[in-house]
This record gives C-alpha cells, sequence and structure tokens, in this order.
C-alpha cells in the first residue's frame, strides 16, 4: 500500500493523535477511516456533518420512544385506530426532546422533522406558518403528520390559530406568545 | 498580517489522497483546508463516541430502513393499535409478512443480506436493548433478542418480523422460545 504526506493544522492533528492514544489504535488507521468516509460520503452529495446532524436527530427520536414500524404496518393500524391525538402529544414530546438537545432555530426544526416524517415530504416553517406539501400521502397519513407538527410547535411556545388539511397539502397557521382559544378554529377541507 | 499556523505533516493512503484531491480541486479548496475539515469532523463525532466509520454505516442503515418505507412512530401508539388488534394470531400473521418483504427488499438491495442483518437488526429495532445473531455453519443461525423492559407484545411482534425476513431469506425456524423480555430463535437454511 503507497503512501503520501497530508498537511493540516498542528492542533487538529495533536487531538487526533489524543485520539488515536485513547482508542488504541494507530493515526494512521484514524485518519485513513475519517477521509474514507468523507469521500463515501461526499459520492452520496452528503457532508460529514449533514450526516452527523441527521443522526443526532435519530438518536433524539429513538430516546424520545420512537420506533420504526414497517409502511404495510402503519397502513393497517391507520385504517384501525384513531391516532391523530397521540401524534400531537407525541410531536410535543419529541419537540421538547429536540429543545434539550439545543434545537431552537426553526430551520433546524424544519431539518428535524423532516428527518423524522421523511424527506421525501416537503416542509417549510416560518415564524407564523408551516407548510407540508406530498401529493402522493393519504389523508389519514397527512392528518397524522400534521398533529405532529402542532405538537412540536406547541413545545415551542407557538399556539396553532388554524390547520388547513386538503389533498396532499397541510398549512398550519401559528402565532408566538399568545394565548388563543383554539376550539372550533381547527378547519378541514377535505379533497 | 495573518497569523501563521502551525502545520504538521500526516501519513495517508495515497489512493484516499488522490481522491481528496480530486474533491478540492473541485470545490476549488485547498487540500490543506479541506484535510482541516475533515480532521475537525473526526474530532466532532468522536464527542458522541463514535468513528465516522460507525457514523457512516449506521447513517447507511438507517437510509436504508427508512427507503423500505419504514416509519419512525412513536411506540404508543404502535403499542395502543396493537392492543386493540383483536386476533393476536392475525397480527403476528401481519408483522410475519411484512417481515419477509424486507427480507426480499434486503435481497434486492444488497450483495450478502445476512452478513448486514445484525448491524441492521441492532440498528432499526429501537425498542430492544440487545439483539445477538450466530451463524453456526452456513445454515443454522440463532437470534437473541433482548428487551427485559419493554411490553412483551413488542417482542412478540419483533418475533414474527424477524421470523419473516428469515424466511425470505431461506432459513425456516426450528425452535422459538419467548419469555418474559427475552426470544431465542433457531433457524436452518431451508431444503
Amino acid at each position: 500500500m503507497k503512501r503520501k504526506f497530508v498537511a493540516a493544522r498542528a492542533d487538529l492533528v495533536e487531538k487526533i493523535s489524543e485520539l488515536a492514544k485513547k482508542s488504541g489504535r494507530t493515526m494512521f488507521s484514524i485518519l485513513n477511516e475519517a477521509l474514507d468516509a468523507f469521500i463515501k460520503a461526499k459520492e452520496k452529495n452528503k457532508d460529514l456533518y449533514t450526516i452527523l446532524e441527521e443522526m443526532s436527530v435519530i438518536e433524539i427520536a429513538r430516546n424520545a420512544g420512537m420506533i420504526f414500524v414497517p409502511e404495510a404496518i402503519y397502513n393497517i393500524i391507520m385504517e384501525n385506530n384513531n391516532i391523530e391525538n397521540y401524534w400531537k402529544n407525541s410531536g410535543q414530546l419529541f419537540g421538547k426532546y429536540l429543545e434539550i438537545n439545543g434545537f431552537k432555530e426553526l430551520k433546524n426544526i424544519e431539518k428535524a422533522i423532516k428527518e423524522i416524517v421523511g424527506e421525501d415530504i416537503d416542509i417549510s416553517i416560518s415564524s407564523n406558518k408551516i407548510i407540508c406539501i406530498c401529493p402522493r400521502l393519504m389523508e389519514n397519513r397527512l392528518r397524522d403528520i400534521a398533529s405532529f407538527l402542532e405538537g412540536v410547535m406547541v413545545n415551542f411556545g407557538f399556539n396553532i390559530i388554524k390547520k388547513e388539511i386538503s389533498k396532499g397539502i397541510v398549512i398550519i397557521r401559528m402565532k408566538k406568545g399568545e394565548t388563543i382559544a383554539r376550539e372550533g378554529r381547527e378547519k378541514t377541507i377535505s379533497g | 498580517m495573518p497569523e501563521k499556523v502551525e502545520k504538521k505533516l500526516l501519513v495517508v493512503r495515497s489512493d484516499i489522497l488522490e481522491k481528496l484531491y480530486e474533491i478540492a480541486r473541485k470545490e476549488n479548496k485547498t487540500l490543506f483546508a479541506l484535510t482541516n475539515e475533515i480532521l475537525q469532523d473526526a474530532i466532532k463525532v468522536n464527542e458522541i463516541n463514535k468513528t465516522i466509520g460507525e457514523l457512516l454505516n449506521f447513517h447507511n442503515l438507517i437510509k436504508l430502513q427508512k427507503d423500505s418505507g419504514a416509519m419512525i412512530v412513536p411506540s404508543d401508539i404502535l403499542l395502543k393499535a396493537l392492543k386493540n388488534w383483536n386476533n393476536k394470531e392475525e397480527m403476528i400473521k401481519a408483522w410475519e409478512l411484512a417481515g419477509e418483504w424486507y427480507g426480499k427488499y434486503l435481497i434486492a438491495k444488497l450483495e450478502n443480506p445476512l452478513e448486514v442483518l445484525p448491524s441492521l437488526f441492532s440498528t432499526s429495532f429501537w425498542h430492544l436493548s440487545e439483539i445477538k445473531m450466530n451463524m453456526r455453519n452456513d445454515d443454522k443461525v440463532i437470534i437473541s433478542l433482548i428487551a427485559p423492559n419493554t411490553e412483551q407484545i413488542l417482542i412478540e411482534i419483533t418475533v414474527g418480523y424477524v421470523n419473516g425476513i428469515m424466511s425470505a431469506l431461506g432459513f425456516q425456524n426450528t425452535k422459538c422460545d419467548i419469555i418474559r423480555g427475552v426470544a431465542i430463535l433457531e433457524f436452518s437454511k431451508k431444503i
């Protein structure tokens, strides 16, 4: 195996050297593993920082008592159970875990939610509304996602003013801080 | 005058360095800057007690799971739905079928699904505290699922799911011991 030299900042090299000592590995092996992983991530159009962020969200979900369920099973569950309210509570709990782990910016919360509900669902969160677009999703799955989003945002101090669910689209209007009686304000437009 | 950065030289595999150099060129960065970025990421990853290689592996397995359509669902929703399921046999059968589909998905996606199975199980069965898989020769597999603090029903559905996966991979269940918090499953290659 041919070897070559590469230059790096001395302080970083020191830290890597410490890691090597602690883990009983050689610097050569740690360094090659890191560089190789970086190249593989790049081949998938990802960078290590994004991967690290995504995986920390997965860890948060795991700690918040979530679980992987096969799609076929989930569809059966949805048919036979009214679980919308559970999703809201779960969203609040997940929001709490995000908060504990330093997620406060809306953009970061948005990324974390995408990681949980699926990357193919287009979600954008601004200070007064959430828009979620996924034309291929069944309406009851969309309702569950809307309730989950609602729960997360309630945890971050938002009051939900109006929730609209139509075919493939959820629009949640919200306001930070004020107490608003929400009874009777939820509106559903069937698709 | 900009502060002079102290540098050190590191030894790396030349094939990796070639690829790295290529990425640096495409991104219009110096090799020095790119190497520093990667080292910084490696140090960050180490802070969560993982190596970059482990992180990337974890990410790939989660992606495989998500790409199969699996959903991240709060476990209390799943538990509620499972308790509402009137026919237990039918419920276990549904998980077995879901497992069988997943097994076929793994065959389609991976060269040697059996090899990946132990890490895939540990990455995706969040409700279990320990999963062991022993292969004896090429035709006998023992899988132990351990979760002393999990509801028994979750262990039972997991057993159904694993049975389905193993069946798709060409193994039949020859022994199934389920006691509180533990399941030991033995499989033999189908003739």
